[in-house]
């Protein structure tokens, strides 16, 4: 039960980050970090972390290649603030998600350093254990089981369905960068969203029912 | 989009949460994201450093750009419709 709760839920034990403010403030965050304020860029950081890696999580096979790639999305934004106008009312969080795709996009042609990288990710498991070993494996089962089910999707199809519920961005805006019509992208999502949730499901019985046939 | 749509949106959203980085994980690309954006490079330092890679083909590129960029000035600055009257 505790199970369906964390994959619906979420982690409890994980930190959300700070509530999206509204688009003014965010403004104001990109305008001071143009000019090399690092507390505004600190404050951008925050605030869109979490859905930034969301997003380019399901399409680089690993959490350190992840980090890799958010992180050089985020320097690649600050360092070109002045190119982002906040043309046809495209939100910060579209503008830098693009340009982390881009980023998973090049990552994955090149599959740079991915053994290296599994290696590094499995001694990380190791060692990053401070939560309680129950809500560990937790974690690691519904990631696993959600990572599983977007790689049997097709790489658009996991691309758009990445952006739109690991960024939450609007379908115009992931059909901007995915080079899609919005329409598209709406139908894609139909058509995927159901099939990910029952394949979630039905992954979920069956890690249930291996783990009560564990238990004696 | 009717309240089916709604809800498992909704539920995808929750599902996606469980990729979220760890406390470490984000605390780590903090300091790594502003100690990179630190050390960039200033925009005239990039260049020389580029000017320095090719000197010679790299110079005349810069003097031919700075040439054109200097002509353009000029021809501009002729008043060619007066000229034409003449």
């Amino acid at each position: 039960m505790y199970l369906l709760f964390a994959i619906l839920v979420g982690r409890p034990d994980r930190i959300p980050g700070p509530p999206e403010p509204p688009e003014a403030e965010v403004q104001s965050l990109v305008l001071r970090s143009r000019g090399g304020d690092t507390e505004a860029m600190g404050a951008l950081y925050e605030f869109y972390v979490e859905r930034v890696y969301r997003s380019v999580r399901p399409l680089c096979g690993s959490a350190a290649a992840t980090e890799d790639v958010v992180q050089d999305a985020f320097v690649k934004a600050f360092a070109s603030l002045h190119g982002y106008e906040k043309r046809d009312n495209q939100r910060f969080i579209a503008w830098l998600s693009t340009i982390a795709l881009n980023g998973a996009r090049n990552q994955s042609a090149r599959g740079r350093r991915r053994r290296e990288l599994r290696e590094r990710d499995a001694a990380r498991e190791v060692t990053e254990a401070p939560r309680t070993p129950e809500s560990a494996l937790l974690d690691a089962e519904a990631r696993g089981r959600l990572l599983r089910a977007l790689e049997a999707l097709p790489k658009r199809d996991r691309e758009v369905l990445s952006l739109r519920y690991g960024a939450d961005l609007e379908a115009s805006e992931v059909a901007a960068a995915c080079a899609l019509s919005a329409a598209n992208v709406r139908k894609i999502c139909e058509r995927q969203r159901r099939r990910l949730l029952a394949e979630l499901t039905i992954r979920n019985d069956e890690d249930e029912a291996a783990r009560a046939g564990e238990d004696p | 989009m009717n309240d089916d749509d709604t809800r498992e949106d909704l539920q995808l959203n929750r599902a996606f949460s469980a990729l979220s980085p760890s406390t470490q994980e984000r605390e780590h690309m903090r300091r790594v994201i502003l100690a990179a954006y630190a050390a960039l490079p200033p925009l005239t330092e990039e260049w020389l450093t580029m000017l320095r890679s090719r000197p010679v083909a790299n110079t005349i590129y810069t003097f031919a750009a700075a040439a054109v960029l200097v002509l353009g000035v000029l021809l501009s600055a002729v008043p060619w419709a007066a000229l034409s009257e003449l």
